[in-house]
């Protein structure tokens, strides 16, 4: 009821519960009601942080999607390696940003313009790739846990807490290790399989407290399955932590792919990727500083466009939360 | 509301029979001592019978156990022991699934009108849970199933063109009946009602209470109506059940009920019912009772309401009253008391022949703390 009546009183601070439409001369207003998620959605849309944070993630797809595109306007493949004047100097060095290769070339004649537009690809398929398998397992095992309690409940929690105090990185290097064989699946699960336990913890406490609602009760002296309770009335009331949790864990998903990339057990070479290609860089900065910088602004630019526009999220979910700066 | 039928009742009529139900809920104990299980006694060995199209009302302070037995009658929870019949079949040890059926023809009102709904999900969609839940109006259609659901909300008095809001769009009263349209809409044959109407504005108690008997005069309804106002239960019950501690103590059609209560405990309760005129409220007696109600997880021995009783004696201690009819009554007015209160008695004059002081209970070894 509290959750009810907050939503109502913000939504009343920042625009209206039911909207009123005037349908032209002669008609009567009609009142609408709109479901939480509108209200939300509404918010986030006044929110100007992330409204340029969702054009910059959007320009990012869109240079991603379009990374075939550059190569063409450019005239040079992602993993062609180049010999020509501006492409590798006389001894082999890179070259600096030029005419011909807008961000410069790495130091095997690479475009790096080209080589970074397609690093997106990656990073985005397994950012949200990792996330969306992260969020499905984690809700699917914190509903079940959350729900069924008793002996299903200990278990799973256990097994929680024991993927909780597993060191990621070091257990995800062995695993790639294990495995031998990387491909971007592998690199999704692998990150998959360390996040979900953070969101079924989550999901398993709100569901502790849903279930014990009256309408739960309701829904089950109508003879409701414990599945369709779990699906029909719990869900809907636990999905929107999980919303939030996704869109926070979009930019901690491509930072995990670049870090796994970076130490050598990601995406194998020659592909694009903006781990390897500041990795690669590593040892060249101080001869060939655009190797390094544009594969790491645009995984900051990245990040910092998820993270921004996570917190819009969060913010349009949960309006009581105290904002430094109110609008 | 539907007078029952004078003369012999046969089994036919009978709906609902509730044999001996006992309810415990296990207590986890703090002490260290061994073999401390500790019960709360919710409903402890109560029998009742709902004959079709009546009112049955139950009536008691918080924590004698009313809701419980609403849910027991609506196996929301097992029970402990004790049978409950529907229509002839014993519905006491159902398994959820064969227990499914029965669903349809037993449904709940439930008191809090803002938490039994669920806030996430469309009003429409609520109210047409129980035909997705049992397969209703399948055949036919979504298209139907809206119909029907709208049909109902018009039933109960909502604007069919409400269908697609959510239950944070509407009023506390307009929210219980969105319950009883819930409720309704496979057109069941018990409904119990747990205090649908304390969580309202008096003016809104009243359009409740008048739609429910409405609906109750059109689809042959029957009813359990739990309630701790008096008056209302009054208004809308054919025969009353006065419960504490988990045990009926009076049950009586509710004329005689309130004109000619038995158990003190009964009567203490009526006298306490506001009354609108000022110059009979300062003519006629208030018994007020002294002490909190024992708790349920350490009852009083023989009668519960000894230790409050102002007629309490020495036999209330050693010998639990059976719930029968004293002095004079009809059948159907049964008291579980050694002492009944006789017409025109003056209770409040009474005084208990043990010390007010004297707790006893069935434990002994917990008077020593």
């Amino acid at each position: 009821m509290t959750q009810g009546i907050g939503d109502a009183i913000s939504a009343r601070d920042s625009g209206q519960v039911l909207e009123v439409l005037t349908p032209g001369e002669g008609g009567s207003r009609i009142i609408k009601g709109r479901s939480p998620f509108a209200l939300a959605f509404d918010r986030l849309r006044r929110d100007r942080g992330a409204m340029i944070s969702l054009f910059v993630i959007l320009a990012i797809i869109a240079v991603a999607i379009a990374a075939p595109l550059l190569g063409v306007i450019t005239g040079h493949g992602p993993n062609h390696q180049y010999r020509g004047l501006n492409a590798l100097s006389a001894d082999g060095q890179p070259h600096a940003p030029s005419g011909t290769f807008w961000f410069g070339t790495d130091d095997q004649g690479r475009d790096i313009l080209v080589r970074t537009a397609y690093g997106a690809r990656i990073s985005l398929m397994v950012g949200f790739g990792a996330t969306a398998i992260t969020i499905s397992v984690g809700l699917l095992v914190g509903l079940v846990t959350g729900y069924f309690g008793g002996l299903v409940d200990t278990v799973l929690a256990r097994i929680i807490d024991m993927v909780l105090s597993i060191p990621y990185l070091l257990f995800a290097v062995a695993l790639v290790a294990i495995l031998g064989h990387i491909n971007i699946w592998i690199v999704m699960v692998v990150i998959a399989a360390f996040g979900w336990a953070s969101v079924g913890r989550i999901i398993r406490g709100q569901v502790i407290s849903v279930r014990e609602r009256e309408f739960v009760e309701a829904a089950r002296s109508l003879g409701a399955s414990d599945w369709r309770i779990i699906f029909v009335d719990i869900l809907p009331n636990v999905i929107a932590p999980a919303i939030v949790f996704s869109t926070l864990l979009l930019p901690v998903s491509v930072v995990s792919e670049a870090a796994l990339s970076y130490l050598g057990v990601g995406i194998p070479p020659p592909t694009a990727d903006w781990g390897q290609m500041i990795s690669d860089a590593q040892a060249l900065y101080q001869v060939a500083w655009w190797y390094l910088f544009f594969p790491g602004m645009a995984l900051l630019v990245t990040t910092l466009a998820f993270n921004i526009f996570g917190d819009g999220v969060r913010d349009a979910f949960d309006p009581r939360s105290d904002r430094i700066f109110a609008k | 509301m539907i007078a029952s039928t004078a003369g012999a009742v046969s089994d036919n009529d009978v709906l609902v029979r509730v044999e001996h139900v006992v309810k415990h809920f296990p207590v986890q104990s703090t002490s260290l001592r061994k073999g401390a299980h500790e019960v709360v006694h919710a409903v402890d060995d109560v029998s009742l019978e709902i004959r079709r199209g009546e009112t049955v009302g139950l009536v008691g302070e918080t924590g004698c156990g009313k809701s419980t037995l609403a849910r027991c009658i609506t196996r929301l929870y097992n029970l402990t022991s004790g049978t409950i019949t529907f229509e002839g079949e014993d519905i006491s040890a159902l398994s959820r699934r064969r227990m499914r059926p029965f669903r349809r023809d037993i449904q709940m009102i439930f008191q809090d009108p803002y938490g039994s709904l669920n806030p996430r999900r469309r009003v429409g969609s609520i109210i047409a849970d129980p035909l997705s839940i049992h397969g209703m109006g399948e055949g036919k259609g979504r298209k139907d199933r809206k119909l029907l659901v709208q049909e109902t909300m018009e039933l109960v008095g909502l604007n069919p063109e409400h269908y697609n809001r959510f239950p944070a769009e509407f009023s506390g009263g307009q929210r219980q009946r969105i319950g009883v349209a819930r409720a309704l809409i496979l057109r069941p044959k018990l409904i119990v009602c747990d205090e649908p109407v304390s969580a309202l504005d008096v003016s809104i108690q009243a359009q409740i209470v008048n739609l429910l008997a409405d609906l109750q005069k059109e689809f042959g309804l029957t009813y359990v109506f739990i309630a701790h106002d008096l008056s209302i239960v009054r208004h809308v019950s054919d025969r009353v059940a006065v419960m504490y501690l988990g045990k009926i103590i009076e049950e009586a059609p509710s004329r005689l009920l309130y004109n000619h209560s038995r158990h003190p405990y009964a009567r203490a309760l009526l006298s306490a019912v506001p009354v609108p005129d000022p110059r009979s409220a300062q003519v006629r007696q208030r018994i007020i009772l002294v002490g909190d109600v024992p708790s349920p997880i350490d009852p009083p021995a023989g009668c519960r309401f000894h230790p409050r009783c102002p007629k309490a004696a020495q036999r209330c201690i050693d010998e639990e009253p059976q719930l029968v009819a004293r002095f004079d009554d009809p059948i159907t007015h049964e008291t579980a008391c050694h002492f009944p209160v006789a017409d025109g008695e003056d209770l409040a004059a009474a005084r208990p022949s043990i010390a007010a002081t004297e707790r006893v209970t069935t434990d002994p070894g917990a008077l020593s703390t």
